[in-house]
């Protein structure tokens, strides 16, 4: 028996030598293979059961196996962030570290020793920032208590997991990994007690289709990146994108080739759930607005998309996730305020980028052009121009970010400081102040009318000499201002985030944003989400 | 056995019976914040002992002496300053850090009653000691029995990386 592990052992330690340039993910599991064999047998060792084990010709190539072993696991631990393997080498690892002073006490098994030493210590770290390594109470969780707990109080009490640690839950058995991945009672009940959360969603400018979610969770106060890849698409294309309780639509248009038609893709970022819609028989040719409209409480879901015709103006079509097609928009009567599509109105710039890559054509650009509402009576995409914001004297930082009917502005404002003693009364002081003003948007005679300023005390003046790029986004509920400076940037530095409730009327700073691969930010192409874990595309 | 729970005496009172028999009584604003007794005394009114056949005297004590509390911090009082928000949070705390078996009763006990309060408050406190937990461990803690093949969980942790990370 211990000749066959051996020979596994070896074969899977020439697996992973001989397997640098395979996927990492396969001769990551290699390596857990390779782990958990090893330390079995040190286990068996250090227990006592296999004391022949020692001293016999197989002792040898184990010991170098477990060095080979060791220089492997060296390379994935010195760099814990780029090991994205690493939690799941030490939680398969997990029973075999609970009696590390036992496979310590053997001074022959000192490799194995120091790798199980290693790992415990890794443990340790991965498992401080999350709080409760709980060796404090060790009978808190007794199986012969809470196994025996009713599946309704178990998910209510999963249900106030951090982020991360819910996502996890899907390794525990099928049925829980059914519980996250299908129209579930857990997910609802994730959903009634899951408090505001949000991602940031960006762009991935380099890699056409690819997106980053920023996901924060604010019971570990911590940020999540990951990647929401739409398709493998290695083709240029422009992607709009627009959401609304916890679903995102996505319309990849104009490719280079023109070949392939548009494509509409909705999608859940926080469980990936994603539905491509049918474009059959639509008449959708150059996209000017897109928006998504969720019923929260049947979590239907429409999707509109209003696009420009060559001499036949504009044309609105809706789909219907409950009748599962598209719809007509033929209203004569006043339509049902959840039916109101406001959007940001976007241009297409035919001409103005020509890739380098592909020279013999030319794919267009999205230009932004400001938040809009589309008028059902008229049959038309009015704007809501920037001209009926009563403050235009104060500059505006950022075009704003739309909630529905809800337009949010960051201004910036020069004000006069008081000159304070010792300073030079010859040169009054000026700094720049921001503030944000809501408006909501007026349909008949369309404009934005002015409801409230929202103090920005964390960030109300500029530190003196520093100017930021600011950033403001908004879902509902909250909204989320975001700097960073292309000092900071070029010595890199992460981007500084504030967070705002606005039914609580609280400002919260964020733990500095992770940076991401590319850090031109483009305005119109991030969004800010709000997550549910039950909405289904 | 007697509650104190206000002082009020105006209020009507109302009787409870534990399943080990001990009769508890208590003012009728502190049996409200529980919505199953709430529901039973609008139906059957304060005269006639209410029976709670599935909770301990030990545990329906504990029960009351939370509702009574959260009662409490609902009254006004001239002569006393408000019970701020971070004292009922520091009190509810301390009622929390309790032995894993009463936790356990209390749970039960919690949503039988139909406390949301105090099951969102246990809830809460089972699950950040359930938070530091591995997949193995939490499978040990719930008797969940491990149905996947070795490739089937490395294909859900590739899929929810960044959760692992």
């Amino acid at each position: 028996m211990l000749t066959t592990s051996t020979l596994t052992t070896r074969r899977c330690a020439n697996e992973v030598c001989a397997g640098e340039d395979r996927s990492l993910s396969s001769t990551l599991d290699s390596r857990c293979k390779l782990l958990h064999i090893t330390l079995e047998m040190a286990d068996k060792n250090a227990t006592g059961d296999s004391k022949c084990f020692e001293g016999t010709k197989e002792w040898p190539s184990f010991l170098q196996l477990a060095s080979i072993l060791r220089d492997r696991l060296d390379e994935l631990i010195s760099g814990t962030r780029e090991a994205p393997g690493m939690r799941s080498i030490i939680e398969y690892a997990a029973p075999y570290l609970e009696t590390p002073e036992n496979a310590e006490c053997s001074s022959s098994t000192s490799v194995v020793g120091s790798i199980t030493r290693e790992l415990k210590r890794r443990v340790v770290e991965t498992e401080s920032p999350c709080g409760h390594v709980c060796p404090q109470h060790p009978a808190m969780l007794d199986p012969a208590v809470w196994s025996r707990l009713p599946e309704e109080l178990l998910e209510l009490t999963f249900a106030r997991l951090p982020l991360p640690n819910i996502q996890r839950l899907r390794c525990l058995s099928k049925q829980w990994d059914r519980s996250l991945n299908e129209k579930s009672h857990f997910k609802a009940t994730c959903a009634e007690v899951n408090r505001k959360i949000f991602a940031l969603l960006e762009e991935n400018i380099d890699d056409y289709g690819r997106f980053w979610i920023k996901l924060y969770d604010m019971y570990s106060n911590r940020w999540h990146v990951y990647e929401l890849i739409l398709g493998d698409d290695t083709e240029p294309f422009k992607t709009m994108s627009a959401a609304d309780g916890g679903l995102v639509v996505f319309a990849s248009a104009w490719k280079a080739t023109k070949k392939k038609p548009l494509e509409i893709v909705v999608v859940n970022p926080l469980t990936k759930a994603m539905k491509v819609l049918r474009l059959t028989g639509l008449k959708t040719h150059q996209l000017q607005m897109m928006q998504i409209v969720t019923n929260s409480i049947t979590g239907y879901y429409k999707v509109i998309l209003v696009s420009c015709l060559l001499r036949k103006g504009v044309i609105a079509e809706v789909f219907d996730s409950e009748r599962d097609e598209w719809i007509s928009l033929h209203w004569r009567e006043e339509p049902h305020p959840s039916d109101q599509f406001f959007g940001i109105k976007y241009s297409w710039d035919l001409e103005s980028y020509q890739d380098p890559d592909f020279p013999d054509e030319y794919f267009a650009d999205l230009d932004y052009v400001g938040p809009c509402v589309y008028n059902y009576a008229e049959e038309k995409l009015n704007e809501l121009n920037d001209e009926s914001y009563p403050e235009r004297q104060a500059m505006v930082v950022c075009t704003g970010a739309l909630v529905k009917d809800r337009l949010f502005v960051l201004h910036e404002e020069k004000v006069r400081l008081e000159v304070s003693d010792g300073g030079d009364p010859g040169e009054p002081l000026t700094k720049y102040r921001y503030c944000i003003t809501e408006y909501q948007a007026q349909i008949a005679n369309p404009k934005w009318v002015r409801q409230r300023s929202i103090n920005c005390d964390p960030f109300v003046v500029h530190p003196d000499g520093e100017k930021y790029q600011m950033r403001l986004y908004a879902c509902k509920g909250l909204l989320l201002v975001i700097a960073f400076n292309d000092e900071w940037i070029k010595a890199g530095y992460d981007e500084v985030g504030w967070l705002y409730d606005l039914s609580a009327g609280e400002w919260r700073e964020l733990p500095k944003i992770c940076k991401s691969e590319d850090h031109q930010i483009q305005e119109f192409n991030n969004l800010m989400v709000e997550l549910r874990w039950d909405a289904d595309p | 056995m007697h509650f104190q729970g206000s002082p009020n005496m105006a209020e009507k009172r109302v009787k409870l019976i534990s399943s080990d028999n001990d009769e508890f009584e208590v003012d009728e604003a502190v049996a409200f914040e529980s919505e199953t007794l709430r529901n039973m005394i609008q139906d059957t009114g304060t005269n006639v002992p209410i029976s709670i056949p599935n909770v301990s005297s030990d545990i329906l004590a504990k029960v009351l002496e939370y509702c009574s509390y959260h009662a409490e911090t609902m009254e006004t009082h001239d002569d006393k300053p408000p019970i701020t928000d971070a004292q009922i949070r520091e009190w509810d705390a301390d009622f929390v850090d309790v032995h894993p078996a009463t936790l356990y009763s209390l749970i039960l006990a919690a949503n039988y009653l139909n406390i949301k309060n105090l099951l969102d408050l246990i809830c809460q406190a089972v699950a950040n000691n359930i938070r530091g937990k591995t997949a193995v461990e939490i499978r040990k803690i719930l008797h969940i029995q491990d149905d996947f093949t070795y490739e089937e969980e490395m294909e859900i942790r590739r899929e929810t990386k960044w959760a692992f990370d």
